[in-house]
């Protein structure tokens, strides 16, 4: 009898000791700042790069915004109070999500001139433009002087592309190559593109290339923590089988390209064909993950770092291989000179 | 004249099915299925750190043969919800199923005690998403395992009545599992493979035990089941713990039947 008693007693003690759990934090104002601090401190990546360039040290922050203070705060002045603590990293990738609020710091792109003025955008584009998938197109027609002084006619494509977020399609993409087929070259404008899809994002790149091409690395943190990283792995893409644009091609940036449209930038800068035009993009050279505090509030973090071919980590902004802003005076009278500008460029 | 045809026919019918379970060997089967709902608790670290709790729907078939030759097949779906949360809540949805097969070995100690020790080798595939997430919406779970079974058996009567109590237990001892890098992407692994991601299966990277006490309750052509089902899924792999504790009430039938086949 006492032998299977100490069977049963052990049997019971290896199920006991094998629960796999981890802590979670009470669902109290403390808690929620605790647990907060502890999801950046364990899965956001770019710690030793913020405290790198921006100074900020994530230990001294908890001495700042994890203390007793937060015990007297209501739930408004508590999101806030976690938002703020976020915002400390300056990362458009970093938010705290309530039914009442989103929690951001956006001055990667609000710190900065917009270098985009959409009224004079739609006037190049007018209201004949085609639509393809996500992307609206049309031929603009130019003027230039040629090697012997003599001025020219020809066109260059120009498309804008607003977002990644909406599917784009081999297809699309192959019927506005065939449209500019008489075309010297393209403007792809994606001022303001905010990001989306990294899938959209491939998928136009991918119409650039005349070949299987490096566009730069990427990582995702191992461990805990702050310098746990895998080796940097190759971002590889791989031409379409239909159309691959090889003509010359200008691609207009500003800071409001970020995330998705950041690591578009970075793919078209390892192509010898393009060109970008116009202010560093935004950055967001980190792909968001998500998770949650015990009082139900989301957080959305950096996770994953990428790298141009460099290896170089991308999240404060790629420069542009030509720097050109927006000429406010040229604008009011309906000229966009950072679209003049790329059509001059395209030889 | 015709009836003594079919005499004859009759005859040789017997003849040739006394004949076969000779030379084939009377097959004796147990097949059992059964359906139910319970409670279950769930914690994904990939996903969330907070604990989620909800219900769950599984169902289970399982045949033993004679020569002892056992199959079985579980799947399961849940719904949960965070146990914590006040302010909103998110629902994680979950599912997968389990195939195992192997060889047990019975003994019968006393008159109406059955015990039972064997092996299985089989896989478990599953998934849990969590509706509020962005580049990290689910977790998988897959694992190819070798497991310990045993079980024990009662016939016993109440009143007149025969009834069947059953005990059986499965835990996998040994493996391989499938886990994501602590803050890899599902996009990572697709663009590169699930290098880091297969490892060892033991019980440090987790306790994973099926439960069952069940009572058969003998009807006209098969046996009413009601099991309780005790189901501990776990794992703790490259910094990424999840776990699903599930406490299922099951109701099914169990057929006993021979099999007389031609060798």
């Amino acid at each position: 009898m006492k032998k299977v008693l100490t069977i049963l007693l052990c049997g019971m003690l290896l199920v006991l000791t094998s629960c796999v759990s981890e802590e979670v934090f009470e669902n109290t104002r403390t808690g929620n700042v605790e647990a907060l601090w502890k999801i950046i401190d364990e899965h956001y990546c770019f710690l030793p790069y913020k405290k790198q360039t921006l100074g900020v040290d994530w230990n001294e922050v908890r001495g700042r915004y994890v203390n007793y203070e937060v015990e007297r705060m209501d739930r408004y002045e508590l999101f806030d109070h976690c938002a703020a603590m976020l915002a400390e990293l300056k990362d458009g990738h970093v938010n705290l999500y309530s039914a009442a609020d989103i929690g951001r710091n956006w001055s990667w792109r609000d710190d900065y001139p917009k270098n985009l003025d959409v009224e004079v955008r739609e006037k190049y584009l007018g209201t004949d433009y085609k639509i393809a998938g996500s992307l609206k197109y049309r031929i603009l027609e130019r003027e230039r002087p040629d090697d012997n002084g003599d001025v020219v006619k020809d066109s260059v494509g120009y498309v804008v592309c607003e977002s990644f977020s909406s599917g784009i399609g081999d297809a699309s993409i192959n019927e506005i190559f065939y449209h500019f087929i008489d075309c010297k070259g393209v403007i792809l404008d994606i001022r303001g593109n905010g990001g989306g899809d990294l899938d959209n994002c491939e998928c136009l790149t991918s119409h650039f290339l005349a070949q299987r091409t490096l566009v730069g690395y990427s990582s995702f943190k191992t461990g805990k923590g702050w310098n746990d990283f895998s080796p940097k792995r190759e971002e590889w893409i791989t031409p379409p089988d239909y159309v691959c644009w090889l003509r010359p091609v200008v691609v207009l940036t500003n800071r409001g390209c970020y995330s998705a449209a950041n690591s578009f930038v970075r793919n078209m800068k390892a192509l010898p064909h393009v060109i970008t035009l116009g202010d560093k993009t935004g950055g967001g050279g980190g792909m968001p993950f998500s998770s949650e505090l015990p009082c139900g509030w989301s957080v959305r973090f950096s996770a994953c770092p990428e790298y141009d071919i460099f290896g170089r980590v991308t999240e404060h902004g790629i420069e542009p291989d030509i720097y050109c802003s927006l000429d406010e005076e040229k604008a009011k009278e309906g000229e966009d000179s950072m679209i003049e500008t790329a059509k001059m460029l395209i030889k | 004249m015709v009836r003594c045809i079919s005499s004859i026919k009759a005859s040789l019918l017997v003849l040739v099915l006394f004949l076969l379970s000779i030379h084939a060997g009377a097959q004796e089967r147990e097949n059992t299925f059964q359906f139910g709902i319970g409670s279950v608790h769930q914690q994904d670290t990939y996903l969330s750190p907070l604990n989620y709790k909800g219900w769950q729907l599984s169902v289970f078939w399982m045949t033993e043969r004679q020569s002892g030759f056992v199959c079985q097949v579980e799947g399961h779906f849940s719904r949960t919800m965070p146990v914590s949360t006040t302010l909103a809540k998110p629902v994680a949805y979950g599912g997968g199923f389990s195939f195992d097969a192997g060889w047990e070995h019975h003994w019968r100690p006393v008159e109406g005690l059955r015990v039972t020790l064997g092996a299985l080798g089989g896989l478990y595939a599953g998934v849990l998403y969590n509706e509020r997430n962005s580049n990290n919406p689910a977790n998988a779970r897959f694992n190819i395992r070798f497991s310990a079974t045993v079980g024990v058996r009662y016939d016993f009567h109440v009143g007149k009545t025969p009834l069947r109590l059953d005990y059986k237990a499965d835990m996998p001892v040994i493996g391989v599992l499938f886990s994501p890098q602590y803050g890899q992407s599902y996009y990572d692994i697709s663009q590169n493979g699930v290098g880091g991601c297969i490892l060892p299966m033991w019980f440090g990277t987790g306790f994973n035990l099926r439960q069952q006490l069940a009572i058969d309750i003998p009807l006209k052509n098969f046996s009413l089941r009601v099991a309780y089902v005790n189901d501990i899924r776990q794992q703790s792999a490259n910094d990424i713990k999840w776990h699903d504790w599930g406490h299922s009430a099951m109701i099914g039938f169990v057929r006993r039947f021979t099999l007389i086949k031609n060798r």
